[in-house]
């Protein structure tokens, strides 16, 4: 059980790295008082699952999630 | 009426200057509109300065440019301006809005508690894409404008004479658009790279306190 929770937050967190590297490198994201980051920065944070590179995961999933929820549609 | 309007706004990291730079449009509004703006920017956006006004002109509006956390917002420096449990007081009777990260969690609440009419701000952090080239020309850069268009539309809103409640609606209608703008088959594919954080920031964008306010 342990072992496949590892293996889904590996894959999350490549699915996350491949979206990121759809971003162009002439941008920067700033998160708050974190700081302002590349996307390079950003993947390599996202590999280390640091607090940073947990917050990018939490700011994809949750736009896939919206995806899913149609949140985008009017109401 | 006391048609005076508060706003702090320093530029002393690279996320800071596009907010003092895209917060300028504000200011050109409320002038428009012939409110009186107390314009805390630079160096004047300490909590000396801060107090001194509030306590002396009583602004109803309030508009924060900074970084924050839960329980509080910054100026200059990232020194604080208003803490929980500190000085929430300062901003009794005023509809605030904090451009700036998590600070409706805790700070929010605890203003309305102690009198603050609405609050509005997020209760996550605000992220902005930029592009680097335009770091020294702010306001040409439209990848920051489709996050601090929507944003300000908040503070612009109130000053047209909108409700707080109705305020952020629109904001949120504005993020909205712009995300659907980007996935339109003409934009660019990498531009549609900013939707999830714009989304982000829709999502985690709130108002405290009584909807119906207004100036």
């Amino acid at each position: 059980m342990v072992e496949s929770k590892d293996a889904l937050d590996e894959e999350i967190r490549q699915l996350v790295i491949e979206r990121l590297k759809a971003t162009p490198s002439d941008k920067k994201i700033s998160i708050g008082g974190d700081g302002d980051f590349t996307v390079e920065q950003l993947i390599d944070r996202v590999s280390k699952n640091d607090k940073i590179g947990r917050k990018v995961i939490d700011v994809q999933m949750s736009y896939l999630r919206a995806l899913k929820t149609g949140v985008l549609v009017d109401e | 009426m006391n048609n005076s309007f508060l706003i702090t706004r320093s530029r002393h990291d690279e996320a800071m200057n596009y907010l003092f730079y895209w917060a300028g449009k504000v200011i050109e509004e409320a002038e428009k509109r012939n409110f009186n703006v107390i314009d805390l920017n630079g160096e004047k956006a300490n909590v000396g300065d801060f107090t001194g006004r509030m306590k002396k002109i009583k602004p109803r509006l309030i508009f924060f440019n900074g970084h924050g956390d839960s329980g509080l917002v910054t100026g200059y420096d990232d020194k604080i301006l208003v803490k929980v449990n500190q000085n929430e007081e300062l901003l009794k009777n005023c509809i605030v809005y904090a451009l700036s990260c998590r600070s409706a969690e805790k700070l929010g609440e605890s203003c309305i508690k102690k009198g603050t009419t609405s609050y509005l701000g997020y209760n996550d952090d605000f992220i902005l894409v930029f592009e680097k080239d335009k770091i020294t020309r702010p306001l040409e850069d439209k990848t920051a404008g489709l996050f601090l268009d929507p944003s300000n539309l908040v503070v612009i809103s109130i000053l047209k004479g909108n409700t707080s409640g109705q305020s952020l609606k629109k904001s949120k209608e504005e993020f909205k658009r712009n995300v659907k703008k980007l996935l339109t088959s003409d934009s660019l594919q990498e531009d549609k790279s900013s939707i999830p954080w714009l989304i982000w920031d829709m999502n985690h964008q709130v108002c405290l306190g009584d909807q119906t306010a207004r100036i």
